[in-house]
């Protein structure tokens, strides 16, 4: 069975269709765009010889038929991380069954291996973090000593992002605690060091901040895909309600403990 | 070329490294094959010097969105087939200095401030950039390819 077939009897039909259910499954998990799913999913199905396949894909959802709705298929895919490393490894990996390199079993493996890619290691996801805040302050326009306050806040909001998954907390509390705690890092930080906290709050918050998700979502609309594109566009403003609570909320104490200190 | 002092110059490069260098950041937290990792800085640096350069020649952030994106979504077609990767990869994370990640805080936060004419504009601002983005990107990735070994 590991050859290809022109016309793939039922059996191979069934695992042809898993094959191209949990590809799609991990590009849309990853990070890829909803028409590049389709995409993908559509010449790999081609390239099987898999006869009368139809996806229609959401955000969150996959929905696929194949030979005159002999086989269909249901994937609830309400987890998106983005690891981009696997998209390009999927990537890869239709590229070679276009080019009709693989057998199915050869594809199955490289699939299962595409999926199990870690992530990086904790400390090179803290320096990131760490990284990424204070270059982000200083491009906001903060002075030196704002991107060093980012950087410290970084460093802290990504351990304790790294924390929140090991506990597996809730994605909302995740994101108002981060934000709360991002701030009340930086605001003593950057009033120690004398500088305006702002900068470093929004270079340091651009870790949490949903302007991939919303540029994303208005692409979906650019292409067509409405409901997918609501769905981002939704999520994004959840986020940013999130984010803007936790801010918010240790502002408002800092106003009013300091405003009582004055006077 | 008067506006291009050396004093100018060298904030655009620190600008172009310091982009590059939060795009790296970025991209290693999205976990970005590491053979890719440095042209996703690159797009990152490129995308945010060409704005820049536009905000410095006195574009407002819209139109100076709309003239990085396009430069920045071209050098990620070409690198998609230099380097045998999908064209996401460059993209999610290059464009990420040029995101409104800033102007949807703000427009969450004055809301929740019940600040209301300083949400609608941070609001407006927000969404004219993003759609600016999105249409930028969907007109260059609307370029057909020329066919050439098919």
């Amino acid at each position: 069975m590991s050859e290809r077939v022109l016309y793939p009897d039922e059996e191979q039909r069934r695992r042809i269709m898993d094959f191209i259910m949990a590809a799609g499954q991990t590009l849309l998990e990853n990070g890829a765009e909803v028409f590049r799913v389709e995409q993908t999913m559509e010449i790999m199905a081609r390239s099987f010889h898999l006869r009368e396949f139809h996806v229609y894909i959401l955000t969150n959802g996959i929905f696929a038929s194949a030979g005159t709705a002999e086989i269909s298929e249901v994937r609830n895919v309400p987890v998106r991380t983005t690891h981009l490393g696997r998209v390009a490894a999927v990537n890869e990996l239709s590229r070679q069954i276009a080019a009709g390199g693989l057998t199915l079993d050869e594809a199955e493996a490289q699939l299962a291996r595409a999926q199990r890619i870690p992530f990086p290691n904790d400390w090179v996801q803290l320096v990131a973090g760490l990284s990424g805040a204070f270059c982000f302050a200083m491009i906001f326009g903060g002075t030196l000593r704002a991107g060093l306050a980012a950087a410290v806040a970084g460093l802290a909001a990504s351990s304790y992002l790294l924390l929140c998954e090991r506990l597996h907390l809730p994605g909302g509390f995740r994101k108002i605690t981060t934000a709360s705690l991002i701030t009340l890092v930086c605001l003593p930080l950057c009033h120690l060091l004398g500088t305006e906290a702002s900068h470093a709050i929004i270079g340091t918050l651009m870790i949490l901040t949903p302007g991939i998700a919303f540029t994303m979502g208005i692409r979906d609309f650019v292409q067509g895909d409405y409901l997918s594109g609501t769905i981002r566009m939704i999520d994004a403003l959840l986020v940013a309600a999130c984010i803007a609570i936790g801010t918010g909320f240790v502002l408002w104490c800092y106003s009013l403990l300091t405003g009582v200190n004055i006077a | 070329m008067s506006l291009l002092t050396n004093a100018v110059l060298g904030t655009l490069v620190a600008q172009f490294f310091l982009a590059a260098a939060g795009t790296l950041s970025f991209a290693i937290l999205f976990a970005c094959p590491r053979r890719l990792l440095p042209y996703c800085a690159l797009v990152g640096g490129v995308g945010w010097l060409v704005y820049e350069l536009a905000v410095l020649l006195g574009a407002d952030s819209t139109t100076a969105s709309l003239l990085a994106v396009i430069p920045l979504t071209l050098l990620t077609r070409v690198l998609a087939i230099l380097l045998k990767a999908p064209v996401t990869v460059f993209l999610l994370t290059g464009i990420f200095p040029l995101v409104p990640g800033a102007g949807i805080y703000y427009t969450a936060y004055y809301f929740i401030q019940s600040n209301n004419a300083l949400a609608l504009s941070n609001g407006i601002s927000t969404f004219k950039i993003a759609v600016v983005l999105a249409t930028g990107i969907a007109l260059v990735l609307g370029i057909p390819l020329p066919h050439r070994r098919r």
